[in-house]
C-alpha cells in the first residue's frame, strides 16, 4: 500500500462514519493501481476510420441505401472478377433459418491480410423493410447478437451480399440476421 | 469526445494488464473506439448496459491483436477477472470527476501527498484542496459503492 501516514489528512474535519467511509474508498484505489499514463497519440479521439451513422443524422436512410448499394456493387464486381468461385474457399458454411420460409446460406471465406473474415450470405425471403431499415449480420453469443457484421438489403428473389467479420470467431457460437434497427431476429444459425 | 474521454483510460488500463506492450496497448485502444463508434448504431440502451458493452468491445480488440499476432510475440500481463474488472470500474470511477477532484484524489492516493503539500503542490489553499479531496472520494465512494460496501 502506497502513501504515507498524513497522506489521510486530506480527509480532515469529517465524522468519523463519513471518514470511515470515505478511507475504504482509498484503500480499493490502492488495491486497484494507478490508472495508466496516456500516451500523448490517445490524448485526443482518434478519427474513426468509417464514420458510420451517428453523424448522418436524418440522411441515415439515404446514407443506408447508398452504402446498401456500393456493397452490393462492389460484390457483385468482386465475384466477376473472381469468376464467381469465391464460395468454394469457404472455411465454414452455415444454414440460416427463419419464419415464414426465410432462408439463407453463409460461407465464412479465408481471413484476410487485415484479419477480417470475409462472408458470403444468401438470403431468401426475408421480410420487406421500412424506410431507413437494413439488414444486419450478427455473429451470437448464447444464441443472442453480439457482434455486428454489417449492413445489407436484398431484391426480391435470392440475394447475395459479401459482407466481413472483424472479430475472433471462436468466441461466438452462432450466426443471425436481423431487421435493424430493432434487432428482431429473422434468421438463425448454430456454427458447427 | 465525451465517451473517449470517460473511457480512454479504463481502455486502455485493461489492454495494458492483458497486453504488456504499451504500443500495442496503445493500438487495441484505437481499435475499441474505433469498433465502439462503428457499432453504436446496433447498441440499444433499452436491452444492453453500456458500461458491459464498451467492456466487452474492449476484451475484443484485445483477443483480435493476440490472435493476429504471431504466436508468442504479444507480451501477456495478468488476467485474474475479478481483479481486472475492479480496475476497470475503478478506472470509469476516476474519469468521472473534476480535474482538480482527480488531482487532488489521485496525488493524493498514489503520490503520497498531505493536505499541505498538496496545497503547494497544486498552488491552492489547504482547505480548498481538502474540498476537492472530499468531494472526489465522495463522489468515488458512490459509483464504488460495491466495492467500498
Amino acid at each position: 500500500v502506497s502513501g504515507t501516514a498524513d497522506a489521510n489528512d486530506v480527509l480532515d474535519g469529517l465524522d468519523d462514519r463519513e471518514r470511515e467511509r470515505l478511507e475504504r474508498v482509498r484503500t480499493v484505489l490502492v488495491e486497484a493501481g494507478p490508472p495508466p499514463e496516456l500516451p500523448p497519440t490517445l490524448a485526443d479521439p482518434p478519427e474513426p476510420s468509417d464514420r458510420g451513422w451517428p453523424s448522418v443524422g436524418r440522411y441515415r436512410s439515404t446514407v443506408v441505401a447508398i452504402a446498401i448499394v456500393a456493397g452490393v456493387a462492389l460484390f457483385g464486381i468482386g465475384y466477376v472478377l473472381g469468376g464467381g468461385e469465391t464460395s468454394t474457399q469457404a472455411v465454414e458454411t452455415s444454414t440460416l433459418s427463419g419464419d415464414g420460409g426465410a432462408s439463407g446460406e453463409l460461407a465464412v471465406l479465408p481471413r484476410d491480410g487485415a484479419g477480417n473474415w470475409p462472408v458470403e450470405l444468401t438470403v431468401r425471403r426475408l421480410p420487406a423493410l421500412e424506410d431507413g431499415e437494413a439488414y444486419a449480420l450478427w455473429l451470437t453469443r448464447a444464441g443472442a447478437p453480439d457482434a455486428s457484421c454489417g449492413l445489407f438489403a436484398v431484391g426480391r428473389e435470392a440475394t447475395a451480399v459479401r459482407l466481413n467479420c472483424p472479430y475472433r470467431l471462436d468466441a461466438f457460437d452462432g450466426w443471425a440476421v436481423t431487421r435493424t434497427p430493432g434487432e428482431r431476429v429473422l434468421l438463425k444459425a448454430t456454427r458447427g | 469526445v465525451e465517451l473517449f474521454r470517460r473511457y480512454v483510460r479504463p481502455v486502455y488500463g485493461l489492454a495494458l494488464s492483458r497486453i504488456e506492450d504499451h504500443a500495442l496497448a496503445e493500438g487495441v485502444t484505437r481499435a475499441t473506439f474505433d469498433a465502439l463508434w462503428r457499432e453504436s448504431p446496433a447498441f440499444d440502451p433499452a436491452t444492453a448496459d453500456a458500461e458491459d458493452w464498451i467492456h466487452d468491445v474492449a476484451i475484443r480488440a484485445i483477443e483480435t491483436q493476440v490472435e493476429r499476432a504471431p504466436s508468442g510475440s504479444v507480451p501477456a500481463g495478468q488476467t485474474d477477472a475479478a481483479s481486472e474488472r475492479r480496475r476497470w470500474r475503478v478506472q470509469r470511477a476516476l474519469a468521472t470527476l473534476t480535474p482538480e477532484q482527480s488531482l487532488v484524489v489521485e496525488l493524493s492516493v498514489w503520490g503520497a501527498m498531505g493536505a499541505t503539500e498538496l496545497a503547494r503542490y497544486v498552488g491552492l489553499p489547504v482547505e480548498t484542496v481538502r474540498t476537492h479531496a472530499r468531494a472526489g472520494y465522495a463522489r468515488l465512494a458512490e459509483a464504488l459503492a460495491e466495492d467500498v460496501g
